[in-house]
């Protein structure tokens, strides 16, 4: 924010105290699990754009938190090429179903992160391909594991791997 | 065999690593997948139960399934 000073002869600008958004990291997606990791504990939410991701094969993306299995609880749902979709799972968090080679692209905010006990989270995500899929759904879920959130894996549900994507990480004050 | 890759991201030092997973990774990558998978079928069983059921209950009523939508509208 810029901000002016009494004494000063121009004004300056300052770390804004709230409200702002600072990049922490930005990784590639490649092979069957990406962890990315010591996220700074600094900030009050994490903002997590994934861009451009698609896959080798035919599967579904998946978040996980701390390389954890379980303490998940998800919601999904959403359009798959114009009809209602809904699923429910407490492994991990959906990520929107995709077909290879359509490219998919998540909006991902975790809030409280750095909480010992309750997270919750919401995915806006969409796979798009003008002649083929469509898909857009929302998750909506919480974590419960007692330890804050230090790392965040973009997994997949069976053999298959990341081809692109880039997954851009911010904190939030 | 060769095992699954993984990529490291520490985002302290932003130092990236490449790699085959170590065995307890594996096995932490594959129970992921067994239990998503697990609730996966999980989930198609109840919903392939209800439509057998509900096929079964509009046999026995006797009426058609847009005619249960419109009773119910």
């Amino acid at each position: 924010v810029l901000t002016v000073n009494g004494g000063a002869t121009a004004p300056e600008w300052a770390t804004a105290a709230s409200g702002g958004m600072t990049l922490l990291s930005t990784t590639t997606l490649t092979g069957a699990d990406v962890r990315i990791q010591s996220i700074s504990q600094s900030y009050i939410n994490l903002f997590i754009l994934v861009v451009d991701a698609t896959l080798s094969t035919n599967g579904i993306p998946r978040l996980y938190t701390q390389n954890d299995v379980t303490n998940y609880y998800t919601e999904q749902a959403g359009l798959v090429n114009a009809t209602a979709y809904n699923e429910q799972t407490a492994a991990g968090i959906n990520l929107p179903n995709n077909v290879a080679t359509v490219t998919h692209d998540y909006a991902i905010q975790i809030f409280n992160y750095t909480s010992t006990t309750s997270k919750t989270f919401t995915v806006s995500g969409i796979a798009f391909d003008s002649g083929g899929p469509k898909k857009a759904i929302n998750t909506q879920g919480g974590y419960h594991n007692g330890v804050a959130i230090t790392e965040v894996d973009f997994g997949i549900d069976g053999a298959t791997t990341y081809s692109s994507g880039t997954v851009y990480i911010y904190g939030v004050k | 065999m060769t095992k699954p890759m993984v990529r490291i991201h520490n985002t302290e030092t932003n130092e990236i690593i490449d790699r085959e997973m170590t065995d307890e990774e594996l096995v932490n990558y594959n129970k992921k997948i067994d239990l998503y998978n697990a609730d996966k079928a999980t989930r198609e069983a109840a919903e392939a139960k209800a439509a057998t059921d509900k096929a079964a209950l509009l046999t026995k009523l006797g009426i058609t399934a847009e005619e249960a939508a419109l009773l119910l509208s």
